[in-house]
C-alpha cells in the first residue's frame, strides 16, 4: 500500500477556495443529512452547520470509553463539494495542538484523515449512499481500542509492547491536547459556540473519569512517551495535567454560577459573545 | 319533498325499528394504508422517495410554470432503485451501484 500523494487543496477543507455554489440536490441533501443527525444523533458525535456557509460542517467526536481517546474532544471541519453527494466532503482534524500531535496512524498532525471513502487511502471508495453520519461514524471507528494496528502492515508489533506504549502516549496526549487544550482553547481555533457549550458541559460530567485516568497513570509521571509514527518524544506530566484539569473545572463552575446568579442579563451577554464568535467564524472561512 | 322524506325516515326509526336495534351508525371514517411494492423506496443518492421527483427536479419545477417533470425511476440488475437523474450523475463517476457496489446495469426504467 502506498501513501497517496495529493496536493493539500485536494483534502484540506480550510485550504480550498470557495468556488461556485452548491447544486440544488447538494444543498437539500446536506440539510437532510444534518436533520437526520439531529433527529437520531449517533452516540459521541456532535455536529453543527456553519452559520454562514452551508458547505461547512463542524463536528466533535468524543473519544469512546475503553480506548486511549476516552473523554477527548476531537474537532473536525468538513467541507461538502458543490456536487455532494457525488463526491465526498473534505475533512480535517483540528485537534492537533497546532500541527504537533499525530493522534492516529490514519490521522496526521497536519489534520489529514486517511480513509478510503474520503479518497485519501486505498480501499472501498466513496458512495453517494453514504451520508454525514456514516462518514463521521467511520472516522470515530478509527479512534479505536488499539490504534497501533491501524497502520497498514502492522499486524504484529514491531517491538513487543509497542501497542501498549502507543496507547500510553495517546492517553496522555488526549488529556493534554484533546481535553485541557480544547477547553482552554490553547490553539485559538474558532469552535462554534454550540459545540463549545457541549464540550464544557461534557467536561464537567466526565470530570471524575478524567481524574481517575490521571491517578491510574500517575506512576508514569516523568517517564518518556514515544510516538512510533510521529517519531516524537514527550515527557509524561500527569501531575501538571491534574492541576490543569482542576483549574479548568474551577473556571467552568465559576462561569456557571455567574450565569445562574444573574439570569436577567446572562442571556444578553451570551448573545453578544455568540455574535462576536459568528463574526470571527466568517472571517476564518471566507479568508 | 325533502321534508316529507326526512319525516318518513324519522317515523320509521322511531316506530318500527327502534325496539330491535341497539345503536345507529351515524358516521364512519375509512383509513387505508399503502406502501410502494419495491424493495428500495428511497433514492440513496438524494434521499427522496423514488416515486417522488428527485431533489433537482423538485427545485427546478418550482421555477417551471407546469411543474410536472418526468423524473423517472431506474432499477438496476441488483434490484436497487434510484432516480434516473441522480444515477446518471453518479455513473459518470463510478459505474457501480451505490448500495451494493455491483457493476451497474439497467434492468428497467419507469414509474
Amino acid at each position: 500500500m502506498l501513501k497517496k500523494i495529493m496536493p493539500r487543496s485536494e483534502w484540506d477543507p480550510t485550504d480550498t477556495l470557495d468556488k461556485g455554489a452548491l447544486t440544488a440536490t447538494a444543498s437539500s441533501r446536506i440539510k437532510r443529512d444534518l436533520i437526520s443527525i439531529f433527529n437520531d444523533p449517533p452516540p459521541g458525535i456532535f455536529v453543527v452547520g456553519d452559520e454562514s456557509n452551508l458547505k461547512i460542517i463542524h463536528a466533535i467526536i468524543f473519544g469512546v470509553i475503553d480506548t486511549p481517546y476516552e473523554g477527548g474532544f476531537f474537532y473536525y471541519i468538513l467541507r461538502c463539494p458543490n456536487d455532494y453527494p457525488i463526491h465526498p466532503p473534505k475533512v480535517k482534524l483540528m485537534t492537533t495542538n497546532a500541527g504537533k500531535v499525530r493522534f492516529n496512524p490514519n490521522m496526521y498532525s497536519c489534520g489529514k484523515v486517511c480513509l478510503s471513502i474520503l479518497g485519501t487511502w486505498d480501499g472501498p471508495a466513496w458512495s453517494p449512499a453514504q451520508q454525514l453520519s456514516s462518514l463521521l461514524l467511520s472516522i470515530q471507528s478509527l479512534l479505536c481500542e488499539k490504534p497501533y494496528f491501524n497502520e497498514p502492515g502492522f499486524i504484529k508489533e514491531q517491538i513487543p509492547g509497542d501497542s501498549k506504549r502507543y496507547n500510553e502516549f495517546l492517553q496522555h496526549e488526549t488529556l493534554r491536547v484533546a481535553v485541557c487544550g480544547m477547553i482552554e482553547n490553547e490553539c485559538h481555533i474558532n469552535i462554534p459556540t454550540k459545540l463549545r457549550e457541549i464540550m464544557e458541559k461534557t467536561f464537567l460530567e466526565f470530570y471524575d473519569q478524567y481524574v481517575e485516568i490521571v491517578k491510574n497513570n500517575m506512576h508514569l509521571d516523568g517517564t518518556e512517551l514515544i510516538d512510533p509514527f510521529g517519531k516524537c518524544r514527550r515527557v509524561c506530566q500527569y501531575k501538571s495535567l491534574l492541576g490543569r484539569l482542576e483549574k479548568v473545572k474551577a473556571k467552568l463552575v465559576g462561569q456557571n454560577q455567574l450565569v445562574s446568579k444573574q439570569p436577567s442579563c446572562s442571556s444578553a451577554v451570551e448573545n453578544d459573545i455568540e455574535s462576536k464568535l459568528t463574526e470571527s467564524d466568517e472571517i476564518l472561512f471566507t479568508s | 319533498m325533502a321534508d316529507k322524506g326526512d319525516n318518513n325516515v324519522e317515523r320509521m326509526d322511531n316506530e318500527n325499528i327502534k325496539p330491535d336495534k341497539m345503536f345507529t351508525l351515524k358516521k364512519w371514517n375509512a383509513v387505508a394504508m399503502w406502501s410502494w411494492d419495491v424493495e428500495c423506496d428511497t433514492c440513496a443518492i438524494c434521499r427522496v422517495q423514488v416515486m417522488d421527483a428527485c431533489l433537482r427536479c423538485q427545485a427546478e419545477s418550482k421555477r417551471d410554470f407546469y411543474g410536472k417533470q418526468d423524473c423517472v425511476v431506474v432499477w438496476g440488475e441488483c434490484n436497487h432503485s434510484f432516480h434516473y437523474c441522480c444515477m446518471s450523475l453518479w455513473v459518470k463517476q463510478n459505474n457501480r451501484c451505490p448500495l451494493c457496489q455491483q457493476e451497474w446495469s439497467i434492468q428497467r426504467m419507469g414509474k
